[in-house]
């Protein structure tokens, strides 16, 4: 196994007196598609966003690349290298397609003409330069999950955390948007992916971790993790019953 | 400062700024319902004091009196207002609700200058210079009636919020709007009564101050600026920190008064809403996202 | 260059207007007056149209310009040379504070507009009690036998022309930013915070910069203002009316365009001095036709006249990746 990219250790984040995450430990083997699987609720999001910075973890401690990024500002953990998507996909408004892309690539280059050329870039390894022009809010629903990708990955990152980039996406739809996915892990982007739907997780990713009630259940190989009884207890049971 | 004086200026204070919590509840109601700031708040209290002035004039009716004629009507415009202005402006953008409540702010106030023309007036009765003894302090009569009369509103108000289905809907509302109209619970008719609730408490205050500050066409601006400060001092959309705000502007204007120029005594309020938000920029007593919502 | 034709545009107009006001002095006034509140509109705009943040106490600026160079004639002696530049950098300072203040508790909408609001009531109140700054009576300056070195001119159009210069490089200035990294990030701020920043946008960073232009180019214009009338006071330089006015012109004129404000106050000073004029037995008419105005145009032309201007004009048909250039320039 190669070196971890990403490394939590003891993470933990209350709300007030809630605890929404408490001791997660897990690693990231870099060049890896790592899935994260739990019911609703589970803290998936809250993990998400103590990992790009949006929220400031309780307890514990992020390693990217062997350097702590807890605490550090979003814009900061960008430029080192960790993008994430969101669930709930919101363009900029009043700006095309490849304005939108811009904003992201902006931070590596400054100048316009580099930017843009590199935003084209962004979107071509998404498959969707040729609504560059296009108004964003007018995109479909599976244009705009597109266009969310191409943001994250037009700020070069060698880390990518993807939430729920699926949902709502017809069979077809979610099919390509996988196998793009895929091909930029293979051009060297590790990814991270919150996902609903266990089949693809179990075809996509290698290693998985399964989250419960703030917790972590069990990690490691995806199919190992599966089998797991108390995953599926927790989750999958419940969720066949 | 000897202690007689320090006392008047907290008397006085403490008056003033139960009158100041009367303005300013109906702001943070109407805020914390929907969301919008009335920058022409202070305007419908000019139009209440223009209105208790005229009935005082021209009918003879006392100002405590003329508080059951100012309500009904000042009720009535805060609906009318939501259901021509306010209702439209939802949709549009924050900056653009601005201008619409900036506008009508200048419009109420330019044709109350038409109508009024730009006179400073006051109701003028036997009891305007009477006055009763609390200790070693002063406290002039009008003062007395308005401070009285917006401690039984307050309480009103307060008692409504907390113990009817009414308020529970006001305050279901403020907590979340979808949550709310999944629950069943009527928005647009939830904004009209906030609206008319809101703009009707300065039904009451208008009247009574009437007796206590000469009404001009301009006046208004100054208590918007006012209720502004008292609730963001005091918590956006928390009634007890609009009576925590309103109390601490009230005396800490009145005390800069005694050591100070008058000019520098009106900066006091502004000043301390910039302490403030230094120090606790949720508000002092701030009900859920506060000063970030 | 291509890139600077919507800045380049409006300040050709400006300077054709310019021209035509030369003849009469009472037309140069009201020029002078437009040109002035229409590019500190434009200024203000920066902030609010771009980047979201609706600032209700830009009169603050003005008033520091202002007073910097009434103060800096009468209490020393100093020339616009020394007391523009020293304006400016006092009124940087001054935003940069309140700024760092505002921001760090995220304060936002309703809550931005209220906070600049009472610092620039705190000044107005302030400047009103200070006896070496004139109180509310304010300060005259006196006239110079060097008069040129003090910007002190016989003839209306000199002054016309600086403020001809000013709007232009205001224009250009803006445009500078607005098509490049900054305005991209502006906007993407203005949207969505949050995102803006998972992107690697410091927030916190690019609101300081456009509130700190705003706040110079809003400075120099203060400063303008002292020089040409030698005279400054509370209530014209200090006041909310003045901030309320680069509200009112923005949204009229158009918020997302950089020369919307300037369309709005081109439009409503000159109409004000009409309605003034035409109905001087009526206190107040003015006033309540332009706020009734205001409120509509609020409501009805979310995107102001200049939004509706735009929309008509025929747009060359290019490829995706230049009209798109086209648009960023143009807003």
């Amino acid at each position: 196994m190669t070196a971890p990219i990403l490394e939590v250790r003891d993470l933990g984040k209350s709300f007030g007196g809630l605890r929404a995450l408490s001791g997660v430990s897990f690693a990231v083997p870099a060049g890896a598609v790592f899935g994260i699987i739990g019911p609703n609720g589970a803290g998936k999001t809250t993990l998400f966003n103590c990992l790009s910075g949006l929220l400031k973890p309780s307890g514990g401690q992020i390693l990217f690349e062997g350097r702590r990024i807890d605490g550090l500002r979003p814009h900061d953990i960008c430029r080192l290298g960790l993008a994430r998507t969101f669930q709930i996909v919101r363009p900029f408004k009043g700006m095309s397609v490849i304005e939108n892309v811009m904003v992201a690539s902006y931070g590596r280059y400054p100048a316009s003409a580099d930017a843009e050329r590199h935003a084209f870039e962004a979107l071509r390894a998404i498959a969707m330069d040729h609504l560059a022009g296009t108004d964003a809010e007018r995109l479909s629903v599976a244009e705009m999950r597109r266009l969310e990708i191409a943001r994250a990955i037009a700020t070069e990152p060698r880390l990518l955390l993807l939430d729920e980039m699926l949902a709502g996406l017809t069979a077809t739809e979610a099919g390509a948007l996988c196998d793009q996915i895929v091909e930029l892990n293979r051009r060297g982007i590790t990814i991270v992916m919150v996902e609903h739907s266990v089949p693809v997780i179990s075809r996509m990713c290698a290693r998985s971790v399964v989250i419960n009630f703030g917790s972590l259940l069990a990690e490691g190989a995806t199919q190992d993790v599966l089998r797991d009884p108390r995953v599926q207890d927790a989750y999958l049971g419940s969720a066949a019953a | 400062m000897s202690a007689t004086i320090f006392l008047q200026a907290l008397l006085s204070g403490l008056t003033n700024g139960a009158i100041y919590a009367l303005i300013a509840v109906g702001l943070t109601l109407v805020f914390g319902v929907m969301r919008v700031v009335n920058f022409a708040h202070g305007e419908f209290l000019m139009l209440a004091m223009y209105g208790g002035y005229l009935a005082w004039a021209h009918l003879g009716v006392d100002p405590v009196i003329a508080v059951a004629l100012v309500v009904p009507v000042l009720l009535a415009l805060g609906v009318g207002l939501f259901e021509s202005l306010i209702r439209p402006a939802m949709k549009v953008p924050e900056i653009n609700q601005m201008a619409v409540t900036l506008g009508l702010s200048l419009l109420l106030q330019y044709l109350a200058l038409m109508a009024f023309k730009a006179d400073n007036l006051l109701i003028v009765q036997d009891r305007s210079t009477a006055s009763v003894w609390i200790g070693p302090v002063l406290l002039q009569m009008p003062h007395a009636i308005a401070a009285g009369a917006a401690a039984v509103l307050l309480l009103g108000l307060y008692l409504i919020m907390r113990k009817t289905d009414f308020g529970l809907i006001m305050r279901a509302v403020s907590q979340s709007h979808d949550g709310a109209a999944l629950s069943g619970i009527d928005i647009g008719r939830t904004y009209r009564w906030a609206m008319g609730i809101g703009v009707g408490t300065l039904g009451v205050a208008g009247p009574l101050m009437a007796s206590v500050l000469y009404v001009n066409p301009h006046i208004g601006t100054l208590f918007t600026l006012k209720a502004f400060v008292i609730v963001i001092v005091g918590g956006m959309g928390s009634f007890g920190g609009v009576l925590l705000g309103a109390l601490l502007v009230g005396v800490a204007e009145s005390v800069a008064g005694v050591l100070t120029t008058a000019s520098v005594a009106a900066a006091v309020p502004f000043a301390l809403l910039i302490l403030v938000m230094l120090v606790r920029p949720e508000g002092l007593l701030p009900v859920g996202g506060g000063a970030r919502a | 260059m291509k890139r600077f034709l919507p800045a380049l545009v409006p300040a050709a107009l400006a300077a054709a207007l310019f021209g035509i006001c030369l003849g009469d002095p009472y037309f140069m006034d009201i020029f002078i007056l437009t040109a002035l509140m229409g590019t500190i509109a434009v200024a203000w705009n920066l902030m609010a149209g771009f980047t979201g943040l609706i600032s209700l106490g830009h009169s603050l600026f003005f008033g520091i310009g202002a007073y910097v160079v009434a103060y800096g004639h009468v209490g020393f002696g100093l020339g616009p040379l020394l007391t523009w530049p020293l304006a400016a950098a006092l009124a940087a300072a001054v935003a940069l504070v309140i700024g760092l203040l505002c921001f760090r508790y995220g304060l936002r909408g309703y809550f931005f507009a209220i906070a600049t609001l009472a610092f620039s009531e705190v000044a107005f109140l302030l400047v009103s009690a200070t006896p070496w700054l004139g109180r509310s009576d304010g300060m005259m300056m006196p006239t110079e036998d060097d008069a040129a070195r003090y910007l002190q001119f016989m003839e209306k159009w000199p002054y016309g022309l600086i403020v001809l210069a000013f709007l232009t490089a205001t224009l250009l200035v803006g445009q500078h930013f607005a098509s490049s990294r900054a305005g991209s990030y502006w906007r993407a701020i203005r949207d969505n915070e949050g995102a803006a920043e998972a992107l690697g946008v410091p927030v916190m960073r690019y609101k300081l910069l456009a509130f700190v232009v705003s706040a110079v180019l809003t400075a120099v214009g203060g400063a303008f203002f002292a020089s040409t009338f030698s005279f400054v006071d509370p209530r014209s330089t200090l006041g909310v009316d003045l901030s309320i006015q680069l509200l009112v012109f923005s949204i009229i004129g158009g918020l997302g365009l950089l020369w919307g404000p300037l369309l709005g106050a081109a439009l409503l000073i000159p109409l004000g001095e009409v309605l003034r004029t035409a109905m001087s037995g009526f206190t107040g008419v003015n006033i309540v036709a332009y706020s009734v105005l205001l409120m509509v145009m609020a409501l009805m032309l979310p995107h102001g006249l200049g939004g509706l201007l735009k929309t008509r004009l025929p747009r060359p048909r290019l490829g995706a990746r230049t009209a798109f250039r086209q648009e960023d320039a143009a807003r």
